[in-house]
């Protein structure tokens, strides 16, 4: 299979004053179609840069982002974004509003019925199609992150990237959003990019890690999860390999937090 | 048989006491005992004659020439000429504010110009350039819409460009990753989210214009045949018309209560109130 995601020889500098800030440098990978990415690694260490960079929100100082083949400068509908904050839904729409919105305004369906069943559909495999008319801010955060998930679904891009979606969430909800995630994951044979800070998070959910450090190199690893376990349910502590694998991920993070130690 | 008439008694004390509490919790009930106060003490000095008659009229007599003004039509032809006067204001000011945001959101010097002139001009009372206009406009209709623009732009114009300004990144992020882009990026996301800053603006545009109006016309007096409720107040002290001019006194304070009440605040409640995002 040929690679659906390039990342080449990405950096990202910023400048502040007269100091120059590296978020991250050097970073190449590439994904092939319906993987499982989570990107993980220390606070600060450009996780979030890296994948704001990648779905064309900040243009890289250096480096190309390649999706599908097609080389990436601008945000757009080639990948669905799903923010860590619960205010992401346009507060002047109802929740069915929200998600119908991207998916009117880049004409995926000829008339309002067929966008509004659409719509529905993927508020209802998130659980929320009898909130439909509510307006965000009468839901938990937690059904905000839901619609948000619907939203960028509905698009149906082929590549999903996800910024810490569930880390403002209580542990139950989390959970469950998981177990979601990872089934419309399966069923939709979506690519995901999925930036977090929880180890657990990126085991049970992951077929793929990335591990980035505070200093170089950036990418500290990036190995596909060998943890054998049925592809639609999160992998739990009982799976073969959990413990090892999060032995490995947390050395690997304490690591990466320390930014004298490879330079 | 006694007790029990007490007890019926207390019961009846109780209800009344419990609706005369839920009546005084509404907004409405309580504005209007207000007005009924100041009625009564309007009528208590009046009869106590400690004012002379021709400056202080009874409250029968503003009744009466406000219901002489309102049935003859003149009082609406009065209404008409000023609220016109308001609403080309209001369009033509809006319609500026816009531009001049949209412009100030493209270019950071041309944002610094308009915040610049803002500072410069806002603390400016319209009134202060009436002999200006008069000079350059002439006297009439287009010189007391110079001066109601000049009244409204400036703070319709800090709080929508306020407004734009901080639209919180996130929408904009959400904008672009829907692929808006210029005018749909302005429509689908910048002025949605600024509403509140939007209706802020228009708000105290709408106050402003409203007094200096009143002040032009009675500077400005009539043009033509036609002419305003300030002009109509100027008129009625030329004829010692007391009673008429508290009655359009009266019409100013209607219409101000009526606009924010009626208007502002069905737009705010299907807006901003729905939505969650009242300020």
């Amino acid at each position: 299979m040929t690679d659906f995601l390039c990342v080449n020889n990405l950096t990202q500098h910023f400048i502040s004053g007269d100091q120059k800030l590296e978020a991250y440098s050097k970073v190449s990978f590439s994904l092939k179609k319906g993987e499982f990415l989570s990107i993980t690694g220390p606070s600060g260490c450009g996780k979030t840069t890296l994948l704001r960079t990648i779905g064309g929100f900040l243009p890289p100082t250096s480096g190309t982002i390649s999706i599908a083949g097609k080389d990436i400068k601008e945000p757009g509908t080639h990948c669905g974004m799903v923010f860590q904050t619960f205010d992401q839904l346009l507060p002047w729409k109802t929740i069915l509003g929200n998600v119908m919105y991207p998916l009117i305004i880049n004409h995926k369906f000829t008339n309002r019925v067929e966008t509004q069943h659409h719509a529905r559909k993927y508020l209802d495999m998130v659980g929320l199609d009898k909130f439909k008319d509510y307006y965000p801010y009468q839901l938990s955060g937690g059904m905000k992150q839901r619609v948000a998930i619907a939203r960028a679904l509905a698009m149906e891009p082929s590549l999903i990237l996800m910024d810490e979606p569930f880390a403002s969430v209580d542990a139950d909800t989390r959970v469950m959003l998981q177990r979601e995630l990872k089934s419309i994951w399966y069923k939709s044979g979506i690519t995901v990019l999925f930036v977090t800070h929880s180890i657990i998070e990126a085991i049970s959910l992951s077929t793929r890690f990335l591990v980035m450090g505070k200093s170089k190199p950036s990418i500290r690893l990036f190995e596909e999860n060998s943890i054998h376990s049925e592809p639609d349910k999160l992998i739990t502590p009982e799976n073969t390999g959990y413990s090892e694998w999060w032995s490995r991920l947390s050395h690997l993070i304490r690591e990466g937090n320390d930014s004298s130690a490879h330079e | 048989m006694q007790r029990k008439q007490a007890l019926i008694e207390n019961e009846i004390w109780k209800s009344l006491i419990g609706i005369s509490s839920r009546m005084w919790k509404k907004g409405w009930i309580r504005g209007i005992l207000y007005i009924f106060l100041v009625i009564a003490l309007w009528q208590v000095a009046y009869v106590s004659k400690r004012f002379p008659p021709i400056l202080f009229p009874s409250i029968g007599e503003i009744a009466h020439s406000f219901l002489r003004d309102l049935l003859n039509g003149s009082m609406l032809s009065r209404i008409g000429f000023s609220l016109k006067l308001i609403l080309y204001g209001m369009i033509i000011s809006a319609t500026i504010a816009m531009v001049l945001t949209l412009l100030a959101m493209a270019s950071k010097n041309f944002k610094s110009l308009v915040t610049s002139m803002i500072s410069i001009f806002d603390p400016l009372p319209g009134i202060a350039l009436l002999p200006l206009a008069i000079l350059w406009i002439g006297i009439g209709e287009e010189a007391i819409i110079f001066i109601m623009i000049h009244s409204i732009i400036w703070p319709m114009l800090l709080n929508v460009i306020g407004g734009f300004s901080s639209v919180p990144a996130i929408y904009r992020d959400l904008g672009y990753a829907f692929g808006l882009k210029r005018n749909r990026f302005v429509f689908g996301i910048l002025i949605p989210a600024s509403i509140p800053s939007i209706l802020t603006g228009f708000k105290t545009g709408w106050s402003r214009a409203w007094r200096a109006l009143i002040s032009a016309e009675m500077v400005f007096g009539a043009t033509g045949s036609s002419w305003g409720i300030g002009w109509d107040i100027y008129l009625k002290r030329s004829y010692l018309d007391m009673a008429g001019m508290f009655a359009s006194l009266l019409v100013i304070m209607i219409i101000g209560i009526v606009v924010e009440n009626l208007i502002f605040k069905t737009i705010e409640r299907v807006t901003v109130i729905k939505w969650g995002m009242a300020l």
